[in-house]
């Protein structure tokens, strides 16, 4: 079995899959860190023109200013404790910059690394995915080598488990590629790898109001570590489901082409979420899993984590199911 | 067959699986967490530790009230607790209710609130500063319907400064009542419209103040003048530590500490 894996990674890697792969990776990744970088520099000019600051150490006062401020308010018997959590929180992200030396008008590489999962879990890392497994048993197709693999004494349901977890591997290489070359690049533009610093996380919705009693900071290694679980999460999904075309329909690009469509057609589904129930029951519609753990919280009542991810669960298994039953029963006639 | 390929691949899978088997869990239960009805609203109302302390003194308002602008924080009300506490010997308390951008409108909904109404009751001394915001709002607007609309502001701003007084009075006869006056931005002639309003606005609150027992006005229209440049901050609108620094000295001397 190990052996029969090793076999298909090493097929993606002689079609130079990955290494197109990488090549996207690396120069969208660049020119997101030159936007990030841009935008930054522009803010702070912005901000320092405006307060006045002439010296780039002025801004430690406005945030021992503002951090003074909040801290009395915490003092403040009238303030109610739901208030006050977010306060509390919003101080010890303050304290830290200061304590740290670090300003908070710029960023950091670990930053910049949960803001790429971010940006793109819902569509970019998706259409990788789709790339990379678009033509995994397709692909044998349409050269004809599934013919020389179906002879072989190996029982059908093997070859096809050992492509689904090679394929499990292969995404696994993507995500890490992802952070890597992210973080490589956010060092050179940003220099400074900031994983210690707290972000804020548990904001919730609650009877259609924002809620912040339950927020909290977490370091941001740990939040980088949800963030890029998710997303692996989100890749076996789509690899689930790219596999399943692949088996059904035979030709690599028929496969890629229609994952290609479902995905950015079905996110346009959204849009009716709120009053049309069936559509939270795609898959496109939840990908975008890091919205719960991060600041940008959901506004649709009834959407939550748990409900996400069992869709998705739901939709990998079933895709793989299908899979395995088509590929064991069809007969090759290529 | 380049064996590097695969074990590089093994290994990352490896590693991977299980940190993300660790952030996957926790990324779960932080959204279960999220998701769960937060319990039933405590309504529990802390009631403020009555002040037991002979000297207490309550600050409510605007940013002026609160500090801003000032880097140690402190604002004219540490400055005058520090020269009460000098004089008494004894620590006072301090209860600083105000918040930055606060209206007159708000301030009244605050004043009514049973808990504020309790800060009130154990307090011998009130400081306030307001009308600030209230003023600076009408600067936006177009120069023919100014005089309207100052009217207009000047009248409302009086009614909800006389009930914020009154309630004031209701709940607490013998507190000493310390009103900050308003400062200008701009002294130079060519702004004589708006310091003119500014004049008046300060003469319509002192005159409401007089008929008040127990009131005091303090201005600061004529100690900012000639010092604009020392004593406002980098912001350009809240006084620096010099600025609070001689409010509070004023409202000392007024007090006769």
């Amino acid at each position: 079995m190990v052996k029969l894996i090793e076999n298909e990674i090493m097929k993606t890697f002689y079609k130079k899959r990955i290494h197109v792969i990488a090549g996207i990776l690396l120069v969208l990744i660049a020119l997101f860190a030159y936007g990030e970088h841009y935008t930054l520099t522009r803010t702070q000019d912005r901000v320092s023109e405006q307060l006045g600051i002439e010296n780039a150490e002025d801004w430690k006062n406005i945030i021992g200013q503002q951090l003074l401020d909040l801290e009395r308010r915490l003092d403040n018997p009238y303030i109610p404790e739901e208030g006050k959590a977010s306060i509390r929180v919003r101080a010890e992200q303050l304290r830290f910059y200061l304590d740290n030396d670090v300003s908070p008008i710029g960023s950091s590489a670990a930053r910049f690394m949960g803001q790429l999962m971010e940006q793109s879990i819902f569509l970019f890392l998706p259409l990788l995915i789709i790339l990379l497994a678009g033509d995994m048993v397709s692909g044998e197709v349409n050269t004809g080598t599934i013919k020389l693999i179906l002879t072989r004494p190996v029982k059908r349901w093997r070859i096809l488990l050992a492509k689904l977890l090679a394929l499990s591997m292969l995404e696994m290489f993507v995500i890490f590629m992802m952070a890597l070359f992210s973080y490589v690049i956010a060092m050179l533009v940003f220099g400074y790898s900031g994983f210690n610093e707290p972000v804020i996380t548990g904001f919730r919705v609650v009877e259609s109001q924002l809620d912040t009693s339950a927020v909290r900071t977490i370091p941001q290694w740990q939040y980088l570590m949800m963030t890029y679980a998710i997303g692996y999460f989100v890749a076996f999904v789509i690899g689930a489901l790219s596999l399943m075309v692949s088996v059904i329909v035979r030709s690599t690009s028929a496969s890629i082409g229609i994952m290609m469509s479902t995905l950015i057609g079905g996110s346009f589904l959204s849009l009716f979420i709120s009053d049309w129930k069936v559509t939270r029951y795609l898959f496109t519609v939840n990908l975008n899993l890091t919205s719960y753990i991060s600041g940008s919280f959901q506004i649709i009542e009834g959407l939550s984590m748990t409900f996400s991810t069992l869709v998705l669960l739901g939709w990998a298994l079933g895709a793989i199911s299908i899979a395995f039953l088509v590929f064991t029963q069809k007969d090759i006639l290529a | 067959m380049k064996k590097w390929i695969w074990y590089t691949v093994s290994t990352v899978f490896i590693l991977g699986i299980i940190l993300f088997a660790y952030g996957f869990g926790q990324a779960v239960s932080i959204g279960i967490e999220i998701n769960q009805a937060p319990e039933t609203n405590q309504t529990i109302i802390e009631t403020p530790v009555e002040p037991e302390v002979v000297d207490a003194v309550l600050v409510m308002g605007d940013s002026l009230a609160r500090g801003t602008g000032d880097p140690t924080g402190e604002g004219f009300a540490g400055h005058v607790i520090k020269g009460l506490e000098a004089v008494a010997e004894e620590p006072v308390t301090l209860y600083n209710i105000a918040v930055e951008g606060l209206r007159t409108q708000a301030l009244l909904s605050q004043v009514t609130d049973p808990q504020t109404l309790e800060g009130i009751r154990g307090s011998n001394l009130i400081m306030i500063s307001i009308g600030g915001n209230d003023i600076r709002a009408i600067e936006r607007i177009e120069s023919d319907q100014k005089s309207q609309y100052f009217r207009d502001a000047l009248d409302k701003y009086l009614v909800q400064l006389g009930e914020i007084l009154s309630t004031i009075r209701a709940e607490n006869a013998s507190a000493q009542l310390v009103f900050i006056g308003l400062y200008n931005l701009d002294y130079s002639p060519s702004n004589r419209e708006q310091s003119g309003y500014l004049i008046e606005w300060n003469q319509a609150t002192q005159k409401l103040l007089e008929s008040f027992e127990g009131t005091l006005f303090t201005p600061t229209y004529d100690l900012f003048k000639l010092n604009l440049e020392s004593y406002i901050s980098a912001d350009g609108l809240h006084p620096n530590s010099e600025g609070y620094a001689a409010i509070g000295d004023r409202i000392l001397k007024n007090l006769g500490e």
